[in-house]
């Protein structure tokens, strides 16, 4: 019902009007409150009331009186009379010495009759000092006549007797019209900016004027009405001398008064109830515009300055915070005069930056071993960017970046090894299943016995290159293992002058059949290297292999194991058959070999293996070559 | 007349196979797949299996667990896989000798003659008083000879006291000085390469491949010993 009144115009009509009803009424009945409080209406009895409204106004009377008499030489007491004739409630007055009751001064000429009252006032008298028999003070008795009708007093009188008479009531009466003024106020700003057929608070025009003015005008409007209002109500004297008529322009006038400033105040409520619904209060003020305007302005500069200053390099920042700091305190000591203050100040700043300080050691400090554990391959490892700024943040970031793309490349370069390696050995099984049908059958045309001889040179051919095939794929798969690391090593002591001999013994046969003389050297003291056995044989193997194929017949070769330092040192020299057309390096190159034994036998992958393997072992394996002297050194830590 | 088992997807190396196994001694039977291998040796007496790893239907280490359950007929396998860790695996599942491809003739044929003669004396052989056997190698000390698979390998008398000593004392390692000091009776000073050469020598007649030796083993960079 409230929501569709609410929206009704004339609903807010009525509750405006009832508003200003029952705003006075309340005001009326206030007052009413107020004086029955004031003057102990509910202890008191109605002629209690009327004697105290009447010695109120005598007393008024007896002031003027005694304002207007005086005191001559002799002490005698003169009444001016003027005024006080005037008087209409006055019926009779009599001056007493209230220390000896003696009658001062007495109405010479009977001015009224018939008094309802009679009363005492007592005021200290002040007359001739030269005269010695004085009096302290002088009573004045004032006797009243009934009050006339249509006079102010009848009209006090009329009034007190009525809140008097309804002071329960009235109380009542005033609870009753005090909440109801309230409800009513309340329901104006619900409804404030519900209109029908709409349900959005609607904007007025009022509310078009910025707040914080509006509420000035307002304001000031109410300030000044009430004032005026206050300036009426000081001429109101419910007193002997006032008239009725101007008493009641001047009500009227307050009526008026008030009744403006309320609505008034009531316009402003509204207003502002509609801009709270509508969440303008704020914004809608002059202020608030000027405020958030300057305050953009400002904001645009300071970030401006801040993109400079993050744009800077690293020595223009530091040295403005240096600038920045250094001025701080040229300030700080032209401000502070005094000593004391200047040690408080230069304290307080290093309070301030030590913390700063602090922190960008952390920052450094993280950064630090993020770099260390990047540089010793660890290369999962990340700086915590947590609160970094500027170009600390900028680098923590690129080394982050850095190790992201170390552990992709390592992780590919794994991959594709792995994967290269399991290629050639797959493809390696594919090869041997037909090569071995073609070694066999080889075999089966050579048990022919066929009779002419050119058949028999090409089987002598194919049976050498299926052999050399089949010795190529072998080594294909254990050259790619070796380089790539995926041997099981097992490393156990091994004696390296048994090694040595083991390996010439197995090869000293072969080595008389390609005509070389072997001449070993090799320390007495047994020297214990750390190896896997079957690969340092793959190694020896293969040198030894290669020396038969490659040295120069009818020459010497040399073997020797040499202990320098804490390193056994396998050395391999021979003279070459053919001239070494390629660099020491080269020769541990898969598939490289001096070009001119090509043709031979070999895949070329035998230094290649051998290299590999020792450096499986940790091992550390070098070429040489001077001239037609080729030599090899295989090192292994002594243990 | 002892049966062969020749099982290979390859038709080509299983008909090479068959003709240099047709001497005369062996009925041949051949499988193209570990399935096939499995039925014929349920269903006939077989000898010796000679068998392919890498098969289509049943492979040959399957096919070998499929056997092993109703008979300890040797097997050896033949592959193209020469990694050490795959010769263990086709061992330890019960194959009893592995050969790589591509492979010699006469080394299958030695591996052959070799395992049948094992299978078939197995238990039925008294050795005689101071025989030393080791595999498929028996050394007569009275006769101060030594015979391999029924053959006299023919060693010299040093050859003949190195492998007497690596025999009398069967997988224990021997380093080259300790030989020379137990068969020469000398301390072994300046004897260079000596022991390894003669080693060496030995291997090659008691190995089928001196390169990959069943028995005589080099412990690189300790010495040697005997393993059977």
């Amino acid at each position: 019902v409230i929501k569709k009144l609410s929206k009704n115009l004339f609903a807010k009509f009525i509750a405006f009007i009832l508003l200003v009803v029952f705003a006075f009424t309340t005001l009326f009945s206030g007052v009413g409150c107020l004086i029955s409080f004031n003057e102990n209406f509910f202890t008191k009895s109605r002629k209690e009331v009327t004697d105290d409204l009447y010695s109120d106004i005598s007393y008024e009377i007896s002031i003027l009186i005694y304002n207007s008499s005086y005191f001559d030489y002799n002490g005698d007491i003169y009444v001016s009379y003027g005024r006080n004739y005037n008087v209409t409630e006055l019926a009779d007055f009599v001056i007493y010495n209230s220390d000896t009751n003696e009658v001062l001064h007495a109405n010479p000429n009977q001015i009224g009759s018939g008094y309802i009252a009679k009363y005492y006032s007592y005021f200290k008298a002040y007359y001739n000092s030269l005269n010695d028999d004085t009096i302290d003070a002088i009573k004045i008795e004032v006797k009243l006549k009934p009050l006339s009708e249509n006079s102010v007093l009848k009209l006090r009188e009329k009034l007190i007797i009525f809140y008097y008479d309804n002071r329960f009531s009235n109380l009542i009466f005033f609870l009753i019209t005090f909440l109801m003024t309230a409800s009513m106020f309340a329901f104006l700003l619900y409804s404030a900016g519900h209109k029908k057929d709409c349900d959005n608070i609607s904007k007025g025009f009022l509310e078009k004027i910025p707040f914080d003015i509006f509420t000035v005008i307002s304001g000031s409007i109410i300030v000044i009405l009430l004032m005026l209002c206050i300036g009426v109500a000081d001429n109101i004297t419910l007193t002997i001398y006032s008239y009725v008529e101007p008493l009641i322009l001047k009500l009227f006038a307050i009526f008026l008064l008030l009744l403006s400033a309320g609505v008034m105040f009531v316009i402003w409520s509204i207003s502002f109830a509609k801009r709270i619904k509508l969440k303008i209060t704020l914004k809608s003020c002059v202020m608030y515009k000027f405020l958030s305007f300057i305050f953009n302005k400002f904001k645009v500069v300071f970030k401006f300055c801040l993109t400079i200053f993050n744009n800077l390099k690293v020595v223009w920042k530091v040295s403005i915070i240096f600038i920045a700091i250094t001025l701080f305190e040229i300030l700080i000591s032209v401000l502070a005069d005094e000593l004391e203050y200047y040690v408080l100040l230069s304290i307080l700043e290093k309070v301030f930056a030590f913390p700063l300080i602090v922190l960008f050691c952390i920052f450094i400090q993280r950064i630090k071993e993020c770099g260390g554990k990047l540089a010793n391959g660890l290369t999962e490892s990340k700086v915590n960017t947590e609160y970094m700024f500027w170009d600390f943040k900028e680098h923590a970031e690129n080394l982050n970046n850095i190790g992201k793309g170390i552990s992709l490349a390592v992780e590919e370069k794994l991959k594709s090894e792995r994967f290269k390696t399991e290629l050639i050995t797959n493809v390696s099984h594919d090869i041997k299943t037909p090569l071995t049908s073609v070694i066999n059958y080889v075999d089966l045309i050579k048990k022919e016995e066929p009779k002419e001889e050119k058949i028999k040179e090409y089987i002598a051919i194919l049976e050498h290159q299926s052999n050399r095939l089949k010795k190529l794929v072998e080594d294909l798969v254990e050259a790619s293992k070796a380089s790539s690391g995926n041997l099981p090593v097992n490393l156990l002591p091994c004696n390296a002058q048994i090694a040595l001999e083991q390996a010439v013994g197995e090869y000293s046969e072969k080595f008389k059949a390609n005509n070389l003389q072997l001449i070993v050297k090799k320390e007495e003291a047994p020297i214990s290297i750390l190896v896997d056995g079957r690969y340092l044989w793959r190694i020896f193997d293969n040198l030894l292999n290669n020396i038969c194929k490659y040295a120069l017949p009818d020459s010497r070769v040399y073997l020797s194991l040499i202990k320098r330092d804490n390193i056994a040192e396998f050395c391999f020299k021979n003279i070459s058959k053919y001239e070494l057309d390629i660099s020491a390096e080269e020769l541990t190159e898969r598939f490289v070999r001096s070009d001119k034994s090509r043709s031979t036998e070999g895949s070329g992958l035998g230094l290649s293996i051998a290299k590999s393997l020792t450096e499986l072992q940790n091992g550390m394996f070098e070429i040489y070559s001077d001239g037609d002297l080729f030599k090899v050194v295989i090192k292994f830590n002594i243990i | 007349l002892y049966n062969i088992l020749i099982c290979d997807d390859e038709k080509d190396i299983v008909s090479a196979l068959k003709i240099y196994l047709n001497t005369g001694e062996y009925e041949l039977f051949t499988a193209y797949n570990g399935a096939e291998a499995v039925e014929i040796v349920s269903n006939n007496e077989i000898h010796l299996i000679l068998m392919d790893i890498m098969m289509p239907v049943m492979d040959g280490i399957e096919a070998m667990k499929e056997i092993r359950k109703f008979s300890n007929t040797p097997v050896i396998l033949l592959s193209a896989k020469s990694e050490d860790i795959d010769k263990i695996s086709g061992l330890n599942s019960g194959a009893d000798d592995y050969i790589t491809k591509p492979f010699k003739p006469f080394e299958v044929l030695a591996r052959v003659k070799s395992q049948i003669r094992r299978y078939m004396q197995l238990g039925s052989g008294k050795p005689e008083q101071e025989t030393l056997v080791v595999g498929n190698i028996e050394l007569q000390d009275k006769g101060k000879v030594v015979f391999v698979d029924g053959v006299n390998a023919e060693l010299t008398p040093i050859e003949y006291q190195i492998l007497k000593l690596l025999m009398e004392n069967k997988g224990q390692v021997f380093s080259p000085n300790e030989i020379y000091e137990k068969v020469w009776k000398f301390s072994p000073i300046g004897t260079e390469n000596t022991v390894a050469v003669h080693i060496r020598h030995i291997r090659e007649k008691i190995e089928i491949t001196p390169a990959e030796p069943r028995y005589l083993k080099v412990v690189w960079g300790q010495g040697y010993k005997i393993e059977g």
